[in-house]
């Protein structure tokens, strides 16, 4: 039996060597390794053998059965690279990229802030473009006197009532005041958004750019709550650890109210040309919300209170893809579109 | 606005040293926004006075000359080509390492060594503009000629100049709402409970008549005019202002003009009350009359500019004539001129509302008018006033005051106090600070502060949760504010949250996260369509644009009304602006098409090789009632109709427009069949169709034929209202899978043109219910050529394939039967 063993592998190894065509290989196998195959004879034939003889051929017999299985394997091998190779083929050629088109650098970043806003649980709201001089203006506590109602910084629209003019939205906040209308409180919301100003263009200045209100709205929310949640924010946005600090700032629908910087990433505070050598970039309006305004939204200021914040979208979008011209992110043009 | 550091420090030391960096930081962190500033010693580091010593010609140039400088320490030997430089002049030296910047242009350098033209140069003989001063005796292609000044040579520049300020420029739009911070005083107020150091208030003297000569006041708008002083002073001599006061406008960017007009613009830089000198020899008598204008009226400015009024403008005026715009700008007749012996000194506070007003309808904002806009503290009217008398007496010494002081003061209010609750402070806070502290950083401010017991039921505002406990829950403070923050600045006890926490420092503030219960945000169906779509659009290659809301009434009508009417557009009340930035595109877009496509024919031009597809998502405007409510009094009137909308627009480069249109109208299919929308196309004009949904008409497709650039373009375009879709889009439900147990047969046919594809389908699928599909895959619709597949099968059975010949012979004769058509296979 022993010889009859080594024999068989001796045959199996021979044909496998003379094997030319992929189709044999299959056959091959399974006159060797099949279910009625010569192994599985000779798997019989070792049952019957005398208790004596079989440690010794049973070692053998897992011997060849290895050796088999291990030259087929190789030669598997060699057949499936072969039918590739065969063709001549350069691997070095180019690939080809599936065609795929994509979605403008403004509302890829918003999509990515409306994720992580509502991951923190607020709602995304979304608002009308031409508005009322009501919401744009009377409800946030600015009053007619204010230099923001003069046409050299808004669009008046045609139409409206000679008390409620028609406007384009100079700001997202309209927003705080229908949002708190509309779902009362607790309430956080952010709202995405194209705004204008009445302004020439240039490479920095833009009559039309968006901006993401954002408002929380709750039982004693404070200046403390406040720089925190922001931090959080930005955090989220940078995917980075950002310094911050709050300085007095002046908007009529907060009080108190705030600038926020960023420390300057690029120099980290020394000061640089990025950040006017001031080592802080200047980021974000922001603030506790009027009594005014959450009077306007049918809450009252004694019982609630919140904080308001202002994103400058296409300021980030800039900052993010150093984007050097703003008048590109509505110019259309694909060369510029097609980056990213 | 131009703040100078040594001016401040006549009002309050600081606690040690500042540079200009920490000062502007101060200030910023706890008052105003300080845009930049300039330190002039530092800016002048490596600068001296240098004495020439030697002048002799330069070896290979004759417009360059040779000079050896004494600058104290050593003699330095530089080559020069100003033309005044001659032996004995003291120059502006700029020693190596000095910044400067060449012949005043560009960008600031730092001076190394040179060698000009084969003579090494060590340094610089400046002219004014390199260091960036002034210099009133400049020489053309001269250098700064400093002889006259009594200092040794090598003395720093800055020091010989009296140049050692720190000037600030502050965000004028960071003090729109602080009245008090418009001069040197009110920010030297802010420093001064910054850094816990005492002011030191002006202490001008009362103003006493020294001559008896009566001047009449008459105030016939007195609800415009909150104060009104007013006093003569003659025995003056116009002349050119001392050099401290000169430097010192100059520095905060006000050009000196004479003693009289600069005391006045000197007190209103320092103390932030404007005030106005009238030539009291020009007026008819000595009386004042404050009057309104009359409609029409015409008065001519200072400026030279003849305005004319209305009524609701206040004017200062003698008995017969207007002599000045109140609060905006006097006039020219009784200007101060150089002839000027008596003049009329006016300090004021106006309705605040009306000078902006008035301001704003004249376009001539001045220093006066920013200032009185702000509502301005009447105690500061008197204080600037008597201060200017001080320095008329101080500058031209025989100047009197010849009449007694009038003032006009209507209705002098109170400032009313505010309670302010400790622990709802502090809850606003987010900190609790110790009671002295609060009270101490409002008093450092001016404010009174008064400690009161619990007085009513309760206080105004709700109590921190858990706040402080041990009863201090019902501490109270009665604040009130002072004279110069009364006026409008602050009324509610948020204003005092942010005066008590700008000066503690927010930075100084405990972070805290506020808690939240965790809950999903809602969704918007509408927001999350449109998100949806625009991930099937970048699938299928589409790059999305953004264009303008704004749009000019011929681009509207280049395209032909048959494009609008096909998708549904309403071109007939548009949306227009008042005030276009651009006279021309004052309407907003009534369809997101016409800018889209102006984009696209440039892309075209740009790029005519490559296949062009793009698409927007956003909203137009037409004149209906929308779903937004414009809030208000009148509560039923609603904002135009303002619904999202989705453009596609698309161009094969090669290939032709039959595919291209066909690959757009798939793009459309696949959008509304992901959407689990129903839809139908029906013809429309000559190359369009309108997308029709449940009756509804929600867009249009086709294909726009321009010519640009003598190019003939075709492209494809679709527009369809996203607003109407979300209560039309039906989720997906599965149907079980189908057996794989059909039969598919090719035919091949040629028809002619004017059969349409949908009446050849349509028809075939009337012969038998086996007939589930009929899938087009070729066409050359220049020779009719159409090829297809048709997919039979049954749910319930496998189909003979006798049975499915039986319907292809049945379809052969329909073809060739009802449309004509030679069936080739």
């Amino acid at each position: 039996m022993q010889k009859e063993l080594e024999h068989l592998r001796e045959r199996a190894k021979e044909e496998l060597k003379t094997l030319t065509e992929q189709a044999d290989l299959e056959k091959i196998k399974i006159k060797y390794l099949g279910r009625k195959g010569e192994l599985a004879e000779m798997m019989k034939k070792f049952k019957e053998l005398a208790q004596a003889e079989r440690p010794k051929i049973g070692a053998l017999l897992n011997e060849v059965k290895i050796d088999i299985e291990k030259a087929f394997h190789e030669i598997t091998k060699s057949f499936k690279s072969a039918t590739v190779s065969s063709a001549n083929f350069d691997v070095t050629l180019p690939g080809i990229k599936p065609e795929r088109g994509n979605i403008h650098p403004v509302l890829q970043v918003q999509r990515e802030l409306e994720d992580l806003f509502r991951s923190m649980g607020f709602k995304v709201l979304d608002g009308p473009e031409v508005e009322s001089e009501f919401y744009n203006f009377e409800a946030l506590n600015i009053p007619s006197w204010h230099p923001a109602r003069e046409s050299q910084d808004t669009f008046y629209v045609k139409g409206g009532a000679s008390d409620n003019r028609l406007l384009l939205r100079t700001h997202t906040s309209p927003m705080q005041v229908r949002a708190l209308q509309q779902y009362g409180v607790p309430l956080r919301a952010v709202v995405p958004g194209r705004v204008f100003r009445y302004e020439a263009t240039d490479a920095s200045h833009e009559h039309t750019f968006w901006q993401m209100e954002g408002l929380v709205v709750d039982k004693d929310i404070s200046v403390s709550h406040l720089i925190a949640t922001m931090k959080e924010l930005l955090q989220g946005i940078f995917y980075r650890e950002v310094e911050v600090r709050l300085r007095p700032g002046y908007f009529p629908f907060v009080e108190p109210g705030f600038e926020l910087d960023i420390k300057c990433f690029i120099c980290g505070g020394t000061g640089c040309s990025v950040c006017k050598q001031r080592g802080w970039v200047e980021l974000l309006p922001c603030g506790l919300v009027h009594p005014k305004v959450l009077e306007a939204g049918g809450v009252d200021p004694k019982e609630y209170s919140g904080f308001a914040f202002g994103l400058g979208l296409s300021r980030l979008v800039m900052m993010r893809y150093k984007i050097d011209d703003i008048r590109l992110l509505l110019g259309g043009d694909l060369r510029f579109l097609k980056q990213f | 606005m131009k703040v100078s550091f040594d001016i401040l420090k006549k009002f309050v030391t600081p606690p040690r040293e500042f540079s200009g960096r920490e000062l502007a930081d101060a200030l910023t962190m706890s008052t105003v926004e300080v845009d930049d500033y300039t330190d002039q010693a530092k800016s002048l580091a490596g600068a001296v006075v240098g004495l020439v010593i030697k002048v002799s010609p330069h070896p290979k140039a004759d417009k360059l000359k040779l000079a050896t400088v004494d600058i104290g320490k050593k003699e330095i030997e530089v080559v020069c080509g100003g033309v005044n430089l001659h032996e004995g002049m003291k120059v502006a030296f700029a020693t190596i390492g000095t910044r400067v910047r060449w012949h005043g242009q560009g960008d600031w350098v730092t001076l190394a060594k040179a060698t000009i033209r084969g003579v090494e140069s060590c340094g610089m003989a400046c002219a004014a503009e390199e260091l960036e001063l002034q210099d009133d005796k400049a020489v053309e292609g001269g250098i700064m000629d400093l002889t006259y000044l009594e200092v040794p040579p090598g003395t720093p520049l800055a020091h010989a100049l009296g140049l050692n300020d720190i000037i600030l420029d502050i965000d004028n739009k960071s003090i729109t709402h602080r009245p008090d911070l418009w001069g040197h005083f009110g920010l030297a107020r802010e420093l001064s409970a910054m850094w816990q150091v005492p002011l030191y208030e002006p202490k001008a003297p009362r103003i006493k008549p020294e001559i008896d000569v009566p001047l009449m006041v008459s105030v016939k708008k007195p609800v415009h005019v909150g104060r009104y002083l007013a006093v003569s002073v003659g025995h003056l001599k116009v002349a050119p202002s001392p050099k401290w006061l000169q430097s010192a406008l100059l520095s905060l960017g006000m050009r000196p003009i004479n003693n009289i007009v600069d005391v006045t613009n000197y007190v209103m830089l320092e103390l932030g009350q404007p005030l106005h000198a009238f030539d009291l020899d020009k007026l008819v008598s000595p009386e004042i009359v404050i009057r309104q204008a009359k409609k029409g009226e015409k008065f001519t400015t200072l400026d030279g500019v003849e305005r004319e009024l209305d009524e609701s403008m206040l004017m200062i005026a003698d008995k017969k004539h207007a002599q000045a715009i109140a609060g905006v700008m006097g006039g020219q007749t009784s200007e101060v001129s150089n002839s000027t012996k008596t003049i009329a000194l006016e300090s004021a506070t106006f309705e605040a509302v009306n000078i902006r007003t008035t301001a704003a309808k004249l376009g001539l904002r001045t220093e006066a008018s920013a200032r009185f806009e702000k509502a301005l503290d009447p105690n500061l009217a008197e204080l600037a006033l008597r201060r200017a008398i001080e320095l008329f007496k101080e500058i031209c010494p025989g100047a009197k005051v010849l009449s007694p002081l009038v003032d006009v003061y209507n209705n002098p209010r109170s400032a009313q106090p505010i309670e302010l609750p400790l622990s709802w402070l502090f809850a606003r806070l987010g900190v609790e600070l110790p009671q002295e502290e609060v009270k101490n950083i409002l008093e450092r401010l001016g404010f009174k502060v008064e400690r009161t017991v619990k007085t009513d039921g309760g206080t105004p505002y709700r109590a921190a949760e858990g706040g402080s406990g041990t009863g201090e829950d019902d501490e109270k403070f009665l604040v009130t504010p002072p004279s110069w923050r009364a006026t409008r600045d602050i009324t509610i006890p948020e204003d005092l949250v942010e005066e008590v926490a700008r000066i503690y420092g927010y930075g100084k503030i405990p972070l805290a996260l506020p808690k939240f219960p965790i809950e999903p945000s809602e969704r918007d169906l509408a927001q999350d369509l449109r998100w949806k779509i625009r991930d099937i659009l970048i699938g299928a290659d589409f790059i999305e644009t953004l264009s303008y809301s704004f749009i000019s009434e011929k681009l509207i009508t280049d395209l032909a009304d048959e494009v609008y009417e096909a998708a549904d557009i309403n071109t007939s009340s548009l949306v227009e602006l008042l005030n276009p930035v651009d006279k021309i595109q004052k309407y907003l877009r009534p369809a997101l098409l016409p800018n889209v496509l102006e984009q696209f024919v440039k892309n075209i031009l740009l790029l005519p090789h490559d296949n062009l597809k793009v698409f927007e998502i956003g909203r137009v405007f037409f004149g209906a009632e929308g779903d937004w409510s414009s809030g208000g009094k009148n509560t039923s009137s609603f904002l135009p109709s303002q619904p999202y909308h989705l453009v596609l627009c698309q161009r094969l480069a090669v290939g032709d427009v039959v595919n291209s249109f066909r690959l757009l109208k798939g793009t459309v299919e696949q959008i509304l069949t992901i959407l689990g929308i129903n839809f139908v196309f029906e013809s429309f004009g000559s190359n369009m169709a309108k997308v029709v949904v449940d009756g509804k008409h929600i867009g249009g497709i086709g294909i726009i034929n321009m010519q640009r650039s003598s190019l003939d373009l075709a492209i494809s375009f679709a527009e369809i209202n996203l607003d109407l879709l979300p209560q039309l889009s039906t989720p997906s439900i599965y149907s079980g899978l189908k057996p794989n147990d059909f039969q598919i047969r090719d035919l091949s046919i040629v028809v002619s043109n004017n059969v349409r594809w949908i009446d050849i389908e349509s028809g075939l699928k009337k012969i038998s219910p086996l007939i589930e599909s009929i899938e087009l895959f070729d066409v050359y619709s220049t020779k009719g050529s159409l090829a297809f597949h048709i997919t039979f099968r049954s749910p319930a059975r496998t189909l003979k394939s006798e049975e499915v010949e039986e319907i292809v012979k049945q379809a052969v004769n329909l073809l060739q039967n009802k449309f004509g058509a030679t069936v080739r296979s």
